[in-house]
Formats: structure tokens, C-alpha cells, sequence
């Protein structure tokens, strides 16, 4: 009798135990890019959406995530972190043409600028990573980037006084891939600049100059919205490079005559995007529309790091992309509006923005 | 195997076989519907299968954000999302389905979604690129015409021909996606073949010439990519990926409705065979419980029983002993007084003869002298004195007449102490406890009992060894205490009797000697006192209580054993304070002794090894009931079969003088 009693007190403990902290914890902070997404509020018509304000995250786990990204002894020469090229203070990239790898040569691409990067529905150049973590992941396994394994980096984590405390803040003290890789993510998932353009959007008129009000109207007039739109003005798309003039040869235009019918391979669908691209390597014409914000801080241009200047890579993404050429008064416009899309990280002095 | 079952199931009770075969059916039973009830992937099956539902939803939805974005101006976030969610779900899917022993059917379905999926993904992105580009140049077109137009006012031409290709691309845009618009797109590219043959034809500024053919390039996109991806819009709509995960869930969900009937049904299964298996239980610890109270009540009514039998027969045994010494007291107060009569009336003439005996000597003494003097005066009697006093030896009687008068001295001293003795053992003139002297009782006791003591054709004389102590007077009832010491010693006689018996029948058949042979035991001290003068008809006792009496103060036998063995009969009487307050007096005997077996049953009443008529039974419950009963003191017998016997009466005197 007593042992019943004794089972039915010890079930009925479990049944009703209160929830633990973990169970309704992290909540409200986003894990992806849908949940970025789902952050974003719509504010009018515009294609083109401010940063959310509201987003928080666990300060455990983004402190941590912070030490992560910089923290060298990750890589395999122990003198590469993630702040390595990702410089936070100068724009999020490393201000070369094309990022340097372990052994201090040129790489393929030019490196793509952290800040803002959770609002990107796909990372690297190719989009080949869905997420934060994969990206984190393949950088820190690559023999040409951090080159390292995760045996190592895990041993140096778990056998470290200091990143024990901070995982047993932020996790549990469960030191793995998922939890290392989720840190450094959180991290930069909160790497939100809101610019003078988001405060603009959100209905302060004040707050960019007349010229970049119109150098964003020319910048819909032209068609460059038509791909950097979005609350990350791009990033959420892909696009062949010279995307109008490839339709021309792409349909028979060849000694002045175009047909009706497609040219493509099966008839019924398309091959200008290759679907390959998705699953395998980097393609030498698709790429991910990069982001415009910070635009300003991030030269050189484009995925080779080809072009420096801002006017520069306005005219020839005109010409381009979008077939035309641009007046020379409105590439000054348009670059006014693209230096309003420069933001600070929230715990940044305005000032130093600008130096 | 069969018999070893059989062993075990008889060892058990056939009704606590039936319980333990009951039970484990309804074990078994808990134990196979709790597999079947609890099946571990269910809960897996049910998340696949909302997944899939999920799935389903955004599709659903990313149908919707296409249509939204078709043909205007917009941005990809929110299509963005959802296809990020659908990646997500599909993930999440593959995850889940990995390890889920599902049919193949169902397996092979879920690997076409994840190949449909991949395909669906691949063409969203296509379409977002695609979409971007149409969209940019339905934007573009219009006001370039327009602008293009006015600039052209040197070739009317070329003016009306761009005019046509903006109608025609405006009835274009307009048509329903659905429309086939193949004629239109027909017409259109038609016109700008013509325009581009104009372009050779005529010169223009290398600007304008650039703005038309970008006008052109635009014209062919949106000729084919409205075409395209309207046709791509339809087929988002039916898309294969949605049929399959339609499919899916419905197999699914079918799998999952069986299961969940066949777990409802277990399940149910389970409650009633653990309610079963509850009821049964608490219905077995039920009858143990009474059987064990049942038990305990037998337990306690077995030992209730045993007292009242222990109480019953140690009431029948107080009863018993009680009417023995009701008798033997009987007896023995009629007796006493019977023995107090008769010494008294004994005891007068006793006296006479005594008193008158004194005379008779003077008398006879006087007579004598007369005689002498008679002889003296006439010295020459008559011849017929002479004659008689010849004839009649007159010498003789003179001398043995005082003799004659002596033995009768003698016999009237020994009635009378006789007589006292009597007096002494039955204390009929002291009634109550008075304060006496054991030994007095002891020696009046051995009195009585001379005539047994002394020796006899069939056994030589029974020697008696006093170890008497200083002992204290104490306050006792002494009749009842001599009749312990006569009972005690008869049986110490007894058995000296069967002892000296069976010696004699052992050595009979051992040595073959014939009975004239044997030495007649006791022959040397008897045989004087056969010669005797005296007639009396018991000549042994009067000699057995001068020989018993003079071997009693010399404690020394004078008789020797002519047995080849050296045994003597024997009795040792040995009185002492073992401690302060109590009075012991041990009474041992080397006779044949008592056998173990029988020592609790020498003081029941009745019992008796004797044959019948010769023992009543009676005198050792008697003695027990008068020295543990009225004396409160103790009663022990020590003894073993050959070895003697030992008897120790303890009492306490409680007044010592």
C-alpha cells in the first residue's frame, strides 16, 4: 500500500512539475532568416521596408557569440578570427577587392560585409549556405579560410576556464557545433544598423537630404529597385549578371531576327537560371543581389572587388543590368540616397560612422 | 517433465495454482496491450504529419506571395520567408521521416516531395529573378517609348511602328495570363523584326540607336517572360509538389487513423487490465489478510485450549490427590485411633502385669526363702516331699523362675513401649502442629517397622545408618510427617526386597545352585531366637528389634553377606539444616531404585509398580501432598534403575526454638 501511495506521490510530482526557464526562453529572438523576417513591420507602400527596432536577444548568448568572432584561436594558424575579415567598425568586410586566405593569398571573391547579414535569405556569393550557422560552419572548415577542424576548436573551447563560464551562462554549459555555431550566428543576426533612410521610411522627412530623396526616386525610376528592394535593399534574390542584354542573344537575336519560340533546351522551361546552382558550386553569372546598406563603406565593388568607386558601379550596373546609361546629376542623387542607407551598430557613437 | 510440474503444481495448492495462473494472464495481458498501446512513434508520426500539413500552408501561401509579386512592382521579402519556411519544413520533414518505419509506398513519397521540393525551390528563385527583370521593364517601357517617340519626329516610319509595338505590348500586358496569346506574341515580334530591318535601313544618331534597341531588348522580354512566367504562375498553382504532399498526408493520415484506432482499442485494453489486475490484487491481499487473521485466531484459540487441558489436568491430578489423602488420612486416622485404643486398653493390663510383676518377684522371692527355711527347720522331709520335690525339680524352677520373671519383665516393658510408639506415630492426643523432634518421629517410625527390618529366609536384615544432624525442634503436624517417613521407607524396604529377589534369581540361573545350597541370609542372628524359650508367635520381631536395635547404635553391619557379591541391604537416613529455616531429611536406599522414565509419575495418585493388592498406590501422592501441600516444602526424588534411591523432604520452620 505504502509503495503505491509512494508512486502514485512520485507521478503525480512529475506530472505537475512547474516549467522549467527554458522551456518558454529565447522566445522573441529570431533563429532564421524567416524569423528576421517576420520581424519586419510594413510601413506603407515602399519596396523597400525600415530595420526592426524591436528585436532582442539573449545578451549571453550574443556576448559570447562576440568572443567567438573574435576569437583566433578558432583557426587553424591560431591567428585568423571572423573579425579577421569581417571588420565591424569599417563596414563589416575587409576593404579588399578579394578577401585573403590563410596563407596570405587572393582569394575568388571579394569579401560580402557581415552587418545585416540575418536579413539575407541566403549566404556567400552563390547563396550555397541557407543559413548563418552552414556559412559559419563551411568558413571555419575551409583549408583556404580558417582551416580548422571542429575536434580542435571544440577541445580549445571546452578546455578554456572562461568560454566554460560563459557557455554555462548562455547554454547550459553544452559546448558543441550547435551551440558554437548558433552563438557566432546570434552575434551577427543582432549586427543591425538602422541608417538615417530606415528613420526617413518610418516618416521623418528630415532626416536624409533632398538629394537623396531624389536619387531614391531615380534609383525606382531606373529599375534598380526591381532587384535591391526589400527590408535589406537586396538580399533576397538572385540575378545573372547583364541580365536584359542576355535576353537578346538568349532568343535568337542573332542576324537581326527573333523568333516566338524559346530557345531553351526543354521547350517548356527556361534554362537562363540554372537550378544547379542552388546545390553545387559558384556560378560565373548568377550571384545573390548583395545588400546595399552600408554600400558606402563596403569598397571595392561587385564580387571581384572590381570597381572602388560608388558613381562607378552605379553606371555600370545601369548599363549593366538595366540596359541604359544614367545623367550624371542623377548618379550624384542616387549615390546621396546610397550613403543615407549607411547605418551604426546600436551601441555605436553616430560619429564614428563617419570617419 | 511432466511429473516435475505436476510436483510443483501439487506443492502448491490447487486454489493458489488458480490465483497465480490468474494473474499472470493478466500480466501478460498488461504487458502486451502497454506494447502495442504505447507505440514509441507515434508521436513522431503525428509531428510528420503536421509538418506536412505545415508544408501544405506554405505552399499555400507562397502561391499567394507569387501571384502578389506577378507582373508589379513589389519586394521579395515576404515570398523570401515563406520559401524559408518551406526549406525549414522540409528539413524538418527529411528529419523526422529518416528513422520512421514507414511502408516503402509512403517512403517513396516522401522522397518525390523532397525532389519536387527541390525543383519548386529552384524555380521560385528562377521566377523572383525572372519576375524582377519583366517588372523593370514594364516600369522602363512606356515612358521610354514615349520619350523615344518624340525624339524620332525625322522618321515618321519608325514612329508609327514604335507606336504599334507600345499598343500592341499594352493589349499584351493586359491579356489574362491564361489567354492564349500566341497570335499577339506573334504580331509583336513580327513588328520588331521590322523595326530592327528599319534600323539597318536608316541612319541614325548612335544614341537613339541604342535607345531603340534597348527599346527592342525590352519588347522581347516582356513578349516572352510574361508568356513565360504566366505559364510559370499556373503551374506554381498545380504544382506537382502539392499534389504529392497532398497525397502524403492523406496516406499518412489514413496510417495514422488505423493506429490510433488499434491504440484507442489497446489502450482501452490497458485501463481495464490494470483495473482488473488492481481489483484482483487488492481481492488476494484481502484473503491473505483474513487468512492470516484467521491463523492467528486459530493459534490463539489451539493455545487456549492447551491451557485449559494443562488446568483440567492439574485440576483431575489436585482432585486425585486429594481424595488419596482423604483416604490414606481416613485410614490412617482410623487407624491411629484403632492403635490408640487398643495401646490404651493394652497399656492397663501392661500395667498390671508391670506392677504386679514387682510383687510377684518379692512374693516369689519370699516364697523362695520360706522354702529355704522350710528345708532348714526339717532337714529330713517327708519321703513323699522328697518325692515331689525330686520329681518336680524344684532347683530348676528356683532358677528359672526369676528367669521366667525377667522375660516377662522384659515382654511387658516391650509391649509397653510398643504401646508408646504407637501413641508417638499416630499423635492422636496432640492434634494440630505442634513442636517436635523429627527424630523422635523417625525412631518411632523404625519402631513400627521392625518387623520388616529384620531378617527373614528370604533376605538378610535390612541395615540402618543414621547420620542424624543437631537439628532444631520444628512446628509440624508429626502424624503426617511419620506417615511420610513410614510410606517412604516401606518403599525403600520394597525395593530393597525386589533388589535382594532379583539378585537371588540372577545368581540361581547364573550359578545353578540349588536352594539348599544357599547360604540362609540373616540364619546367624535368627537362628539363636528360634531355640528360644519363649513362645510367641512372632519370634522375629522380638529378635529382629534387639539385633535391629543394637546394629542400629553400633551403625556397623554384623552380619556378613555370604552373597558372592558384596551388596548388603542398606538404608541411610540423614537429617540436617541445609540452610537457615529449612529442615532436611534424606532417606536413601541401595535397593533396586527408580527408572527415569517414571519419575514424574511415582507421586500421581494411583500409580504404583506393585502388583495388585499389594500396593495402593497411594503413599509417595499422599507424602507429596502433605510435605509440598501442608508443609509447603519439597519433595524430591533422586534415583535410577539399579542405583538406589534417594528421597529429600525439605521443610521450612518457620519457629525455631
Amino acid at each position: 500500500m505504502a509503495g503505491l501511495m509512494a508512486i502514485a506521490v512520485v507521478g503525480l510530482t512529475l506530472l505537475f512539475r512547474p516549467p522549467s526557464t527554458t522551456d518558454f526562453a529565447q522566445a522573441y529572438s529570431p533563429q532564421n532568416y524567416e524569423e528576421m523576417i517576420a520581424t519586419v513591420e510594413t510601413i506603407g507602400q515602399e519596396p523597400i521596408q525600415p530595420l526592426p527596432s524591436n528585436i532582442q536577444w539573449p545578451p549571453e548568448q550574443v556576448e559570447l557569440g562576440k568572443h567567438l568572432f573574435n576569437e583566433t584561436n578558432l583557426s587553424r594558424n591560431q591567428q585568423m578570427s571572423c573579425a579577421t575579415c569581417h571588420l565591424l567598425q569599417s563596414g563589416g568586410d575587409d576593404g579588399l577587392p578579394v578577401a585573403i586566405d590563410v596563407e596570405q593569398l587572393p582569394m575568388d571573391f571579394n569579401t560580402p560585409t557581415v552587418l545585416n547579414s540575418g536579413f539575407n535569405f541566403r549566404q556567400f556569393w552563390n547563396g550555397r549556405a541557407t543559413s548563418l550557422e552552414e556559412q559559419m560552419a563551411e568558413t571555419l572548415l575551409n583549408p583556404r579560410e580558417m582551416g580548422s577542424s571542429w575536434e580542435s576548436a571544440l577541445s580549445f573551447l571546452r578546455n578554456n576556464r572562461s568560454y566554460q563560464q560563459a557557455f554555462q551562462k548562455a547554454y547550459d554549459g553544452n559546448i558543441s557545433k550547435a551551440t558554437v555555431s548558433h552563438a557566432i550566428a546570434t552575434f551577427q543576426r543582432s549586427l543591425i544598423t538602422p541608417s538615417p533612410f530606415d528613420a526617413y521610411l518610418r516618416g521623418d522627412q528630415q532626416a536624409i537630404s533632398a538629394d537623396a530623396k531624389l536619387g531614391y526616386q531615380h534609383f525606382k525610376n531606373y529599375g534598380c529597385i526591381a532587384c535591391h528592394q526589400g527590408v535589406n535593399i537586396g538580399g533576397n534574390i538572385f540575378q545573372p549578371f547583364g541580365a536584359i542584354r542576355k535576353y537578346r542573344s538568349f532568343f535568337g537575336l542573332n542576324g537581326n531576327t527573333v523568333t516566338g519560340e524559346e530557345s531553351g533546351s526543354d521547350g517548356s522551361r527556361s534554362d537562363i537560371f540554372q537550378k544547379e546552382m542552388l546545390q553545387h558550386g559558384p556560378s560565373s553569372e548568377h550571384f545573390k543581389v548583395p545588400s546595399l546598406r552600408n554600400v558606402a563603406l563596403t569598397a571595392p565593388y561587385l564580387h571581384n572587388g572590381n570597381i572602388s568607386n560608388l558613381q562607378d558601379v552605379i553606371q555600370m550596373m545601369a548599363s549593366a543590368q538595366l540596359d541604359r546609361t544614367i545623367a550624371p546629376e542623377h548618379v550624384h542623387q542616387i549615390e546621396a540616397f546610397l550613403n543615407s542607407l549607411t547605418g551604426h551598430l546600436p551601441g555605436e557613437q553616430v560619429g564614428e560612422q563617419d570617419v | 517433465m511432466f511429473s516435475k510440474f505436476r510436483l510443483v503444481s501439487f506443492s502448491l495448492k490447487r486454489s493458489e495454482l488458480s490465483y497465480w495462473i490468474l494473474l499472470g494472464l493478466l500480466l501478460c495481458m498488461l504487458t502486451f496491450s502497454f506494447f502495442k498501446a504505447w507505440n514509441s512513434y507515434l508521436a513522431q508520426e503525428q509531428s510528420a504529419l503536421q509538418t506536412l500539413y505545415e508544408l501544405g500552408v506554405t505552399q499555400s501561401q507562397i502561391n499567394l506571395e507569387l501571384l502578389t509579386v506577378y507582373r508589379t512592382p513589389h519586394n521579395y521579402d515576404s515570398l523570401a520567408m515563406e520559401t524559408a519556411y518551406l526549406h525549414q519544413q522540409l528539413m524538418l520533414l527529411e528529419q523526422k521521416v529518416e528513422y520512421l518505419p514507414l511502408p516503402s509506398a509512403l517512403m517513396q513519397l516522401f522522397q518525390q516531395i523532397q525532389k519536387e521540393a527541390e525543383q519548386f525551390q529552384a524555380d521560385i528563385e528562377e521566377f523572383k529573378a525572372t519576375n524582377s527583370i519583366l517588372v523593370n521593364s514594364w516600369q522602363y517601357l512606356p515612358s521610354r517609348i514615349k520619350e523615344t517617340v518624340t525624339e524620332l519626329s525625322a522618321y515618321p516610319d519608325l514612329q508609327s511602328q514604335l507606336t504599334r509595338l507600345s499598343q500592341g505590348l499594352f493589349a499584351y500586358k493586359v491579356a489574362p495570363a491564361n489567354r492564349d496569346t500566341v497570335d499577339e506574341r506573334e504580331q509583336i515580334v513580327s513588328l520588331i523584326n521590322q523595326i530592327y530591318q528599319n534600323l539597318g535601313s536608316i541612319s541614325l544618331s548612335i544614341a537613339n540607336r541604342e535607345a531603340i534597341e534597348a527599346l527592342l531588348d525590352h519588347g522581347i522580354i516582356i513578349v516572352h517572360l510574361q508568356h513565360y512566367l504566366g505559364r510559370q504562375v499556373l503551374q506554381f498553382q498545380q504544382s506537382p509538389l502539392k499534389n504529392i504532399s497532398q497525397n502524403t498526408e492523406q496516406e499518412l493520415q489514413q496510417m495514422l487513423f488505423e493506429q490510433l484506432y488499434w491504440i484507442t482499442r489497446y489502450r482501452i485494453l490497458f485501463a481495464c487490465t490494470a483495473l482488473g489486475l488492481l481489483g484482483y490484487g487488492g481481492y488476494l491481499y484481502r484473503l491473505r489478510y483474513r487468512n492470516q487473521r484467521l491463523r492467528a485466531i486459530a493459534l490463539d484459540l489451539e493455545s487456549k485450549v492447551n491451557k485449559r487441558t494443562r488446568q483440567l489436568n492439574q485440576a483431575l491430578v489436585d482432585v486425585k490427590r486429594s481424595q488419596a489423602f482423604l483416604v490414606q488420612s481416613e485410614k490412617m486416622s482410623s487407624l491411629g485411633e484403632l492403635a490408640a485404643g487398643i495401646s490404651h486398653e493394652i497399656n492397663n493390663p501392661t500395667s498390671f502385669i508391670l506392677g504386679n510383676l514387682i510383687h510377684a518377684k518379692e512374693y516369689v522371692t519370699t516364697l523362695f526363702r520360706v522354702i529355704q527355711l522350710y528345708q532348714a527347720e526339717c532337714p529330713s522331709p517327708s519321703p513323699k516331699l522328697l518325692e515331689t520335690i525330686e520329681s518336680e525339680d524344684l532347683d530348676f524352677i528356683q532358677n528359672d523362675f526369676y528367669q521366667l520373671l525377667n522375660s516377662m519383665d522384659n515382654g511387658a516393658n516391650r509391649i509397653s513401649k510398643i504401646v508408646q510408639s504407637l501413641r508417638i506415630f499416630s499423635r492422636l492426643d496432640e492434634s494440630g502442629s505442634k513442636i517436635v523432634d523429627i527424630h523422635e518421629g523417625l525412631e518411632s517410625t523404625l519402631m513400627l517397622l521392625q518387623h520388616r527390618l529384620c531378617g527373614h529366609p528370604a533376605r538378610p536384615k535390612i541395615e540402618i545408618y543414621r547420620e542424624y544432624g543437631d537439628l532444631d525442634q520444628i512446628e509440624c503436624h508429626s502424624e503426617l510427617l511419620n506417615q511420610v517417613f513410614i510410606n517412604l521407607l516401606n518403599n525403600s524396604i520394597d525395593a530393597l526386597d525386589n533388589y535382594w529377589e532379583k539378585k537371588q534369581g540372577l545368581s540361581l540361573k547364573v550359578n545353578g545352585l540349588s536352594s539348599s545350597a544357599l547360604p540362609v541370609p540373616g540364619s546367624a542372628s535368627v537362628q539363636p531366637l528360634q531355640n528360644s524359650h519363649i513362645v510367641d508367635k512372632e519370634p522375629c520381631t522380638l529378635a529382629k528389634a534387639k539385633a535391629s536395635v543394637s546394629c542400629l547404635i553400633s551403625e556397623k553391619p554384623d552380619i556378613e553377606m555370604v552373597s558372592e557379591t558384596d551388596w548388603q541391604p542398606r538404608i541411610w537416613i540423614k537429617t540436617q539444616h541445609p540452610q537457615p529455616g529449612w529442615v532436611q531429611i534424606r532417606i536413601r536406599d541401595n535397593g533396586i531404585g527408580i527408572s527415569e522414565d517414571i519419575h514424574t509419575k511415582v507421586f500421581d495418585p494411583f500409580f504404583t509398580t506393585k502388583h495388585v493388592g499389594e500396593g495402593t498406590g497411594l503413599g509417595l501422592s499422599t507424602s507429596y501432598q502433605i510435605v509440598v501441600d501442608q508443609h509447603k516444602g519439597e519433595l524430591v526424588l533422586k534415583s535410577a534403575e539399579g542405583q538406589g534411591c534417594l528421597f529429600i523432604i525439605s521443610i521450612p520452620c518457620q519457629k525455631m526454638l
